[in-house]
């Protein structure tokens, strides 16, 4: 029981949250309607978190998962027009293009490789240079979104063939939802057993006893990036399933805040070592359902950011005091 | 009359005991000094007269009341001032601005915040002048040398009123006419009623210096009296502790042929310079030398964590490059560092896999763990190396300090490595787990592999090493064989400084 207890306190605020809005908005908060559509809008923030999970296991941060999401969705769409054969006239002016199953793969898999190069470019510049995390994707973070805003002239990508992952179902469950729910899958088994996994915690916990019982930490951080931009990919791909199309302007504006509040909610550590994908999962609920729910009451989207700025204040002083306790702070420094 | 009183100081930092029931006392007008090898519990108990730990359990008293720092300032307030092994200066900042910072003096009433920068300028310049310093107020303390700007610690302490200045190691990075000129200010501060707490594990100063002696081991207080009651031996037995002859298991392997070289290797930062030796298969080799001396520095070149400067490493006669741990673990060479609060032992992951980190490839799990394999490891080897864990699944943050150090060292034994590096491998864990320790190292090398072991427990080098390299500021200076030496002849290698 001990090994859950960490996610006890984020799973005791997700079933008060829920409850909270199934009084005061029954009708339309219950239905199963919004229940599963709960989980389908989620999934794009949840397989990104899955990735910051790991992320911010090794003690990094990842500021740049919303520009990038909109870099591989831009890329994913116009690769998938290209394939298409349209030409960039025909993308510029935002032509009905019919799309066919291969040029919709082609897409896919440009867009996941630029994504996952992204977060290679993340890694190499925080496990090489030694940029500190935070900084290095913030600059990241300018750099895609202005490559996601230069590649067709800032305006969107129209792909309306492509949408199955939004509106397809397999066997009555939402797509993304599986697709979500296969990525929390790989990544628990990922983290719990294989020799990644275990390095990944290793390194975030003591990066000096990685590195003396010769893990070989550089590639491991540039590798833990890069699957975090695989991830975002996949979530950019998602995300532009259901929008018909890539818009650079918008999308993916403000994720990284919902990624890494999801992250931190669900119990993992900033300074590195601690999180689970069970963990980011209640996370991604809980600012899901705040979300929906304050949506439901007609509660203004600005005090949405608010109330998600706060959990994530919370989450942060939830963990020092834990540090606390477990005796890793000992010095008290002047306060 | 004491200045200040510790009375039955207790402090554990995880599982590891710093201190143990510790009482300590000091007067005014004299040098007290702390004494103890690393890990004996010097800097816990001055950081905790600091204000920088709270005790677990235990009284503080200062002049006669009770008092409680729940913040380095509040300790400055009740006149008890430390000066830490890194300068705690504002390097920006110039001599005057420092001696005031924190306590300004502002031109004004009650309400005032304006600077009286004239006034700092001039009551710093008195300060220095009555000392008989030679420091400028206005000049930035980055371009001062370090015995500069320990005078300039000093005299913000004396600003502060201290009553009490604590100084940890304050001679590490002096030269010995710098030193002479520190004793003096030191004899100058008793002179005017204060006391000294003055910490250091450089034998020759302590006696030089010190009107009172304290000697800690392990956390426990095992000396207190005069100066005069005591000799440098006797001081040194009680550091270093008689322990039991049968602490160490008998050996006698007959070290087979050359395979290591360490062929004239500087390190960057010159805390290494020009260091050459050999290494056999199947010999324990220990390495002597004070803290600072450059040993665990070498340790690091050895093993890949810090880079060579100059000079290079021969494996089996053909030179090799050993850039990072991962290197030298590739080469079967590992450290296991100087690690006093088990920061080696990852307290989220098992303890299986803390004790199969470095091995995963070795028993076929380059990439797939199955659980049950793991933890059939676990027992395996937690049978093998004693290890006392309710379970191999027990996260390792909750295991025992024997069971810990255990791990650290186990994880390598285990393993194919070939030379093994310990730095300090018994600190600060229970006798019975250091016996065994002794004896796994013996195994070890039994099989024609080495180990390179440091320490500054004499009694652990004399009884476990076949012969004893001697390291004093930054160079080798000595190589001598077990059977044919003694300890003064290690420790007179070791500490004086033949300048």
């Amino acid at each position: 029981m001990r090994r859950y207890s960490r996610q006890l306190f984020p799973f005791c605020a997700l079933v008060f949250v829920f409850a909270l809005f199934s009084v005061l908005a029954p009708e339309r908060f219950l239905a199963l309607r919004n229940l599963v559509n709960i989980l389908r809008v989620s999934s794009v923030t949840g397989i990104a978190a899955a990735g910051m999970t790991f992320v911010v296991i090794i003690g990094g941060i990842d500021l740049s998962v919303g520009a990038m999401l909109s870099l591989s969705a831009m890329v994913t769409a116009i690769s998938m027009l290209l394939f298409a054969g349209a030409d960039l006239s025909m993308i510029a002016n935002g032509e009905y293009v019919s799309l066919g199953l291969l040029p919709m793969l082609g897409g896919t898999l440009c867009g996941i490789f630029i994504s996952g190069l992204c977060g290679f470019l993340n890694g190499e510049l925080i496990a090489r240079l030694k940029i500190a995390p935070f900084l290095a994707t913030l600059g990241t973070m300018v750099v895609f979104r202005g490559g996601s805003l230069l590649l067709n002239d800032g305006r969107p990508a129209m792909t309306s063939d492509c949408n199955w992952l939004d509106v397809g179902h397999v066997l009555g469950v939402p797509a993304a939802v599986v697709v979500y729910f296969a990525v929390l899958l790989a990544g628990g088994v990922l983290l719990q057993y294989t020799t990644f996994g275990r390095y990944v915690r290793a390194l975030g916990s003591s990066p000096r006893t990685a590195l003396h019982v010769g893990i070989d930490v550089t590639r491991l951080r540039v590798l833990v990036y890069t699957l975090c931009g695989v991830l975002v990919g996949v979530a950019g791909l998602i995300r532009m399933s259901r929008a018909s199309g890539a818009y650079p302007f918008s999308a993916g504006v403000g994720l990284e805040i919902d990624v890494i509040a999801a992250v931190l909610i669900g119990g993992a550590s900033p300074s590195g070592g601690r999180g689970t994908m069970a963990g980011s999962l209640i996370g991604v609920l809980l600012v899901g359902v705040l979300r929906s729910g304050m949506t439901m009451l007609d509660i203004s989207i600005y005090w949405q950011m608010v109330a998600v700025g706060v959990l994530v204040l919370g989450a942060l002083a939830a963990d020092r005091r834990e540090a606390q306790r477990l005796n890793l702070v000992q010095e008290n420094t002047g306060s | 009359m004491y200045s200040f009183e510790t009375e039955h100081i207790t402090k554990r930092f995880g599982a590891v005991s710093a201190l143990r029931d510790v009482s300590f006392a000091a007067r005014p007008g004299t040098v007290h000094a702390l004494c103890g090898e690393n890990g004996a519990g010097k800097s816990v108990l001055s950081k905790i007269l600091a204000g920088v730990y709270r005790p677990d359990s235990g009284r503080i008293l200062v002049q006669g009341r009770e008092v409680s720092f729940s913040a380095p300032s509040e300790a400055v307030r009740a006149g008890i001032s430390m000066l830490y092994q890194e300068s705690d200066l504002a390097l920006d900042l110039t001599v005057a601005e420092n001696i005031f910072l924190g306590a300004e003096r502002l031109i004004g009433g009650k309400f005032a915040c304006v600077l009286d920068s004239d006034r700092m300028r001039h009551e710093a310049d008195d300060m220095i002048d009555s000392h008989g310093f030679i420091l400028k107020p206005d000049t930035i303390v980055a371009e001062l040398t370090p015995a500069k700007r320990q005078q300039v610690e000093v005299l913000k302490a004396l600003n502060r009123r201290a009553q009490v200045l604590v100084m940890d190691e304050p001679t590490a990075s002096l030269s010995p006419r710098e030193t002479q000129e520190l004793f003096a200010i030191i004899r100058g501060l008793r002179n005017s009623g204060m006391t000294v707490v003055y910490i250091s594990h450089r034998l020759d100063e302590v006696l030089k210096i010190a009107d009172e002696i304290t000697v800690l081991r392990d956390g426990v207080k095992v000396y207190s009296g005069a100066r005069s009651a005591v000799n440098a031996d006797r001081v040194v037995r009680l550091m270093t502790g008689s322990a039991p002859a049968e602490l160490f298991p008998t050996r006698n392997n007959v070290p087979g042929a050359l395979f290591f070289e360490a062929k004239e290797i500087s390190d960057r930062s010159g805390r290494v310079r020009r260091v050459s030796f050999q290494l056999r298969r199947g010999e324990i080799v220990g390495l002597a030398g004070l803290v600072g001396s450059g040993r665990s520095e070498t340790a690091e070149l050895i093993s890949g964590v810090s880079p060579l400067a100059e000079g290079a490493f021969f494996l089996d006669g053909e030179k090799v490059e050993l850039h990072s741990p991962r290197c030298a673990v590739e080469h079967r060479i590992a450290l296991v560092p100087d690690d006093r609060t088990f920061e080696g032992i990852i307290p989220a992951l098992s303890g299986a896999a803390n004790l199969l980190l470095p091995n995963y490839r070795r028993f076929g799990m380059r990439y797939w763990i199955p659980r049950r394999r793991e933890l059939r490891l676990g027992e395996t080897f937690g049978r093998c190396f004693r290890l006392e864990w309710p379970s191999p699944r027990t996260a390792g943050g909750r295991l025992a300090a024997g069971t810990m150090r255990k791990i650290l060292i186990g994880r390598w034994l285990m393993s194919d490595i070939r030379l093994l590096i310990l730095d300090e491998p018994t600190r600060g864990i229970d006798v019975e787990s250091r016996r065994e320790i002794y004896e796994f190292m013996s195994r070890f090398v039994r099989r024609g592999r080495t180990i390179l072991l440091i320490s500054s427990n004499l009694t652990e080098l004399f009884g476990m090493s076949d012969r004893i390299l001697v390291m004093r500021n930054g160079r080798m200076v000595g190589n001598v064989n077990t059977a044919e030496t003694t300890r003064e002849e290690v420790m007179g290698l070791a500490a004086v400084d033949g300048l």
